[in-house]
């Protein structure tokens, strides 16, 4: 517990030592308050662009943790000496974020309202995207490490595919692998009810929570080769 | 007892070797100075040591059971904890094997960082960051110690106590490797073997042993003179009539007087001892 407990605090000191976080936060918040007006669009509209903005707010995000992470805690690992604590760390701090990245952008929005039913999902959903960006974050960590290219191109790919999952015909057969972002856009398009994504936003926990096995296991043998 | 063995290492970086074919021992009791100028991959070596670097080709062989403190050269992690919380969590990392508080506590003012505890760490300059980071190595009681530049920034007072506490480390069965660009003559002096990284290649230096140069202090009892302590203690040849004489190596001399004084006892002479 002890290992985990040093891991995670300083992973939520990596979280505030720059702007960049609460920054892009600020940004979604904003746009939450204001979106309705400044684009002339619906509540849907513009939560789907808010589950758009929360992916990349969790990716991005993410992404900086890893880097500064690769280079401050060096030795701090060292010391710790446990893979899985930090696995574990890792996840937790991504939740973390992401939780409250969800709840601040939802009750910013202005779609609250006295159905627990959608709030709750709503709510979810955004958790869900975020957790799936930093899931993707994560998978591709190398790039801060020694395999800069292949880790940039693997982000790359996943932003298209988590976007294009629903949209492009021939993708259609392989639905079921992509990132369900797209899926729970266009399902929002097709009928405009947060309520409804409720398995869509069960799917999305369940792939994040894949990229963030298939992470521990890749970079497990990473270490042990 | 070998700690670690290291056989017919070879490191490269960008095609250029840092290091080829590098072979020596580190054994228990035991204090090991590289030296090199700057850039020939002294680092690296200890990296590759510490497993935070992975070697091309050759062996690195850990005795089991060998637990290794590092202190890097320069350790880029930005620590916004008080100097108290970090040291104190850092030792509980090594739970039961970890030395004990008040040892940490003893340590902690031995080396003159006890007005920084309530401060945080990132706050401090350089000189006390490195010596939290020697405090931080030493706390999980490491029977392997490696120490990166250890004196850089340091005064020359702070260079003699941090070189007293090495020496406790290897009298209690640890093996330290010290690595550094260069060391004066009082730094020979604890060293057991020293070793050369010169084009990419190390090469055991003869000369530097810690064999060569020792001392005999004669301390007189007074009533008001207390009982030495454990680390004093391993010291002394002869305890008789009021007369205490104790044989160590020369370049602890001072830290020993200073000690011995604070005890209560009066230093009445000082021989050399050739071995």
């Amino acid at each position: 517990m002890l290992k985990i407990k040093i891991l995670l605090k300083s992973y939520l000191q990596l979280f505030f030592q720059d702007f960049l976080y609460l920054t892009a936060l600020f940004t979604l918040v904003v746009f939450g308050l204001t979106g309705d007006y400044l684009l002339n669009i619906n509540p849907i509209k513009k939560y789907s662009l808010l589950l758009i903005g929360t992916f990349f707010l969790g990716l991005v995000v993410t992404m900086n943790i890893y880097r500064k992470d690769s280079r401050q805690n060096k030795y701090l690992k060292q010391k710790v000496a446990s893979y899985w604590a930090d696995v574990i760390s890792q996840f937790l701090v991504a939740l973390i974020v992401n939780i409250f990245s969800g709840v601040m952008i939802f009750i910013f929005s202005l779609i609250l309202n006295q159905n627990v039913k959608m709030d709750m999902v709503g709510i979810l959903t955004l958790i869900g995207v975020g957790l799936l960006g930093s899931g993707i974050a994560t998978l591709f960590k190398m790039q801060w490490g020694r395999y800069t290219t292949l880790g940039q191109i693997g982000v790359l790919v996943f932003i298209y595919l988590a976007l294009s999952g629903s949209v492009v015909n021939v993708l259609s057969y392989v639905e079921w692998l992509l990132p369900p972002l797209s899926k729970a856009v266009v399902a929002l398009q097709n009928k405009p009810s947060i309520t409804q994504l409720l398995p869509i936003t069960g799917q999305i926990f369940l792939y994040a929570l894949v990229l963030f096995v298939i992470s521990s296991l890749v970079y497990y043998k990473k270490k042990k080769s | 007892m070998k700690l670690i063995s290291v056989n017919d290492l070879s490191l490269q970086n960008n095609g250029y070797f840092a290091f080829k074919h590098v072979a020596f021992s580190l054994s228990q009791n035991e204090i090991i100075g590289i030296n090199g100028d700057n850039g020939t991959g002294k680092t690296q070596l200890l990296e590759a040591i510490a497993n935070s670097q992975t070697p091309d080709s050759g062996t690195i062989a850990y005795t089991p059971g060998v637990r290794i403190g590092y202190v890097p050269q320069v350790n880029p992690q930005l620590i916004d904890q008080t100097v108290a919380k970090y040291l104190e969590e850092i030792r509980r990392l090594s739970k039961d094997l970890a030395v004990r508080k008040e040892q940490l506590q003893g340590m902690i003012t031995f080396l003159g960082v006890s007005p920084y505890l309530n401060q945080p760490v990132r706050q401090l300059s350089v000189g006390l960051q490195r010596r939290i980071d020697f405090l931080a190595a030493v706390a999980g009681h490491p029977n392997v110690l490696l120490l990166d530049e250890p004196f850089a920034f340091q005064t020359s007072k702070t260079i003699q106590k941090i070189l007293s506490l090495i020496q406790d480390l290897k009298t209690n069965g640890s093996g330290i490797i010290l690595s550094g660009a260069h060391f004066d003559e009082e730094i020979n002096q604890y060293l057991d073997a020293g070793y050369l990284l010169e084009n990419n290649t190390l090469t055991k230096i003869e000369s530097t042993t810690n064999h060569e140069l020792k001392c005999l202090l004669v301390f007189s009892v007074h009533p008001n003179s207390v009982a030495v302590t454990s680390d004093i203690e391993r010291y002394i040849t002869s305890n008789l009539n009021n007369v205490v004489k104790l044989e160590l190596p020369l370049a602890m001399k001072d830290a020993l007087v200073e000690k011995m004084t604070r005890l209560n006892y009066r230093l009445e002479e000082v021989k050399r001892v050739e071995d």
